[in-house]
């Protein structure tokens, strides 16, 4: 059976996708990214930004031929991630866009209200606009609204590792946008953590942090692989529900009594 | 034998220095000038930290950075300035907020034996020019140096010892012959029995995988600040380091940038490298900013430093972060292939010649 799935008219086999900052060197960075079997990599130009036609450390990125996704990190207005998704397109060649507007530089959250805005225009101007998101329902369906086509709400705030700290609020949105596909992004720190977003059903997670910052990045990217189609196939073959009687897997022959709990 | 080093920079005075005892006969080609304050060596913090920086080095370097630092001694008491060695140790510290960062770090430890905690007391006890409330831990082993004493005193050595051309941009090495521009434009050309490349970035052109790794620092005069040792802040998105310098001047740095622009420090830079430096002490807030500066740090893909020898032209490169910490030991390998003339290596890793 395959499993492949869609973004922007492109199929993509893994549903893993990773960042290519904070890695000790771009050769451990390389090397992470094939063993994660990932196809999509995002890449900041931020602070690269500064006015120098080549970059090598790019010229790395787009070697290992896979589908960009620039991000706006670190931008605080709808003007300032416009202007950089813009510079993006042209430096990345891509109109994939990871459109992240902070709103508070503690927890680096999404602001809810120019990130519509900011989507908003980048649509109208032709960019595949993947948004970086809360898990606020009414958000989301405000991003649909304006045109976006994935949704990509956190797990946790940015490099926190906390894995999916609302739960309740990502089913919901699993449940009320089933046709959309839907990557976690940001906050997960462990392979379970990526295991347990895919059995929610969701299409892909993203992280950069958990692989980049672990003492064997290789080695955890394919922690992560591994975890990531552990459970995309629990969710297609469908999970137990939870009981709370204990049920044996052995037949219980020679026991026909029915059993209560003692009260 | 006569032999041309190609960049004035730390690897070249390094080199030279090495081969002093081969009576060879020197010359060194420097693009700029000698005492020029922006070459990578005059903008560097010049850390001996081989523990703290394990992070951003393969721990197969350790034994090669150990051999480094014992090099050092020996190198400045030669010069005459035994003085600008300081080795009590660094220390990093983190505010309470971010001690997951400590632990991190400590775990990241390859000589777990040199790393010894402190609390909010000991710390202070240590280094009382730091503020309350901190806590960290102190690396033994580690150290700096004063690289402006370093490199005034081999300006005075090199010219001296060498035969040096200033201003003279070498455009080619053809066979065992250097070509080179003086400012005057007129381009000359030289036969060398061995012509050892330490450009650094300037060599760019030689190379396919080296990069530039932009790094901002800030030097301040802090009359009120006493810190003996460098110190390192964890902070999850604003690490820095403090490294003192003689009469009350620090260093703080540095930005870690994948671009290879070298226009002027950014004020996003400015801001976190100078309001986490007052997080770690107050007295800074009345300092004189002297200068604001910035660097490329040549590094090859897997930050390693790489040194290759194709007929008689030996090429050293990708010291990234840690030209202070393995300088002295790299010149000692190119100083033994000299003396045992390997016939290539291409971009043969440094820890297998030595």
């Amino acid at each position: 059976m395959t499993d492949n799935w869609h973004l922007f008219g492109q199929e993509f086999t893994s549903r893993l996708l990773l960042g290519t900052a904070l890695y000790p060197s771009p050769q451990v960075m390389q090397q992470a990214i094939t063993a994660s079997g990932a196809e999509i990599i995002t890449v900041s130009l931020r602070r690269q930004a500064l006015g120098t036609e080549q970059n090598t450390f790019w010229n790395m990125i787009k070697e290992l031929g896979l589908q960009l996704l620039p991000n706006t990190a670190g931008c605080h207005s709808t003007q300032e991630a416009v202007t950089l998704a813009k510079m993006a397109r042209e430096v990345f060649e891509t109109n994939w866009i990871k459109l992240e507007v902070i709103g508070d530089d503690y927890n680096l959250q999404p602001d809810p209200f120019l990130l519509v805005e900011a989507a908003d225009l980048l649509v109208k101007d032709g960019f595949h606009v993947l948004p970086y998101c809360t898990d606020d329902l009414i958000l989301c369906q405000r991003l649909l609204d304006i045109g976006c086509e994935v949704l990509m709400p956190w797990g946790a705030p940015i490099g926190t590792g906390k894995g999916l700290l609302n739960p309740y609020a990502l089913e919901v949105l699993r449940n009320r946008f089933p046709e959309i596909p839907m990557i976690i992004d940001a906050g997960l720190g462990r392979p379970s953590h990526a295991c347990l977003a895919m059995e929610m059903g969701m299409d892909g997670v993203l992280l950069n942090t958990a692989v980049a910052k672990a003492h064997l990045p290789v080695m955890m990217a394919r922690g992560f692989q591994d975890a990531v189609k552990a459970g995309r196939q629990g969710f297609l073959s469908g999970i137990m529900p939870e009981r709370a009687l204990a049920k044996p897997s052995t037949p219980t022959i020679g026991q026909p009594f029915w059993k209560q709990e003692n009260y | 034998m006569k032999v041309a080093i190609l960049g004035g920079g730390l690897m070249g005075r390094l080199i030279a220095l090495a081969f002093n005892d081969l009576k060879a006969e020197l010359t060194l080609f420097e693009k700029k000038t000698l005492d020029h304050k922006g070459n990578t060596a005059s903008i560097a913090a010049a850390m001996l930290a081989p523990e703290s920086e394990s992070v951003h080095m393969p721990t197969e370097l350790l034994p090669m950075a150990d051999r480094a630092i014992e090099r050092w001694s020996d190198i400045l008491k030669q010069l005459g300035i035994p003085h600008a060695l300081h080795r009590q140790g660094s220390l990093i510290i983190c505010h309470p907020q971010d001690k997951h960062e400590l632990t991190d770090f400590i775990q990241r430890i390859p000589r777990q034996n040199k790393s010894h905690p402190l609390n909010e007391q000991t710390l202070y006890e240590m280094e009382p020019g730091l503020a309350k409330g901190l806590e960290g831990c102190l690396v033994t082993g580690e150290g700096h140096l004063d690289n402006d004493v370093f490199l005034e005193r081999t300006t005075q050595w090199l010219y001296e010892h060498v035969h040096v051309f200033e201003k003279a941009e070498v455009v080619q090495t053809f066979q065992n012959r250097v070509h080179w521009l003086e400012v005057s434009g007129q381009a000359k050309q030289s036969a060398f029995d061995w012509i050892i490349d330490c450009r650094g970035i300037g060599a760019k052109v030689e190379y396919q995988s080296l990069r530039g790794v932009r790094g901002e620092i800030i030097r301040i005069r802090a009359p009120h600040v006493n810190l003996i040792r460098p110190v390192r802040l964890l902070h999850p998105r604003y690490p820095l380091y403090i490294v003192p310098k003689p009469d009350h001047r620090f260093v703080i740095g540095a930005t870690e940038i994948e671009t290879e622009s070298q226009a002027p420090i950014t004020v996003r830079s400015v801001l976190e490298l100078l309001s986490a430096a007052y997080s770690v002490s107050d007295g800074f807030a009345e300092a004189q900013v002297e200068a604001m500066q910035v660097g490329l740090r040549p590094a090859f893909s897997d930050h390693r430093p790489k040194v290759s020898v194709h007929e008689q032209v030996i090429r050293v490169n990708g010291l990234y972060r840690h030209g202070f910490l393995l300088g002295p030991a790299i010149a000692e390998s190119v100083f033994k292939v000299i003396q045992n003339p390997i016939e290539s290596i291409e971009g043969g890793y440094v820890e297998h010649l030595a």
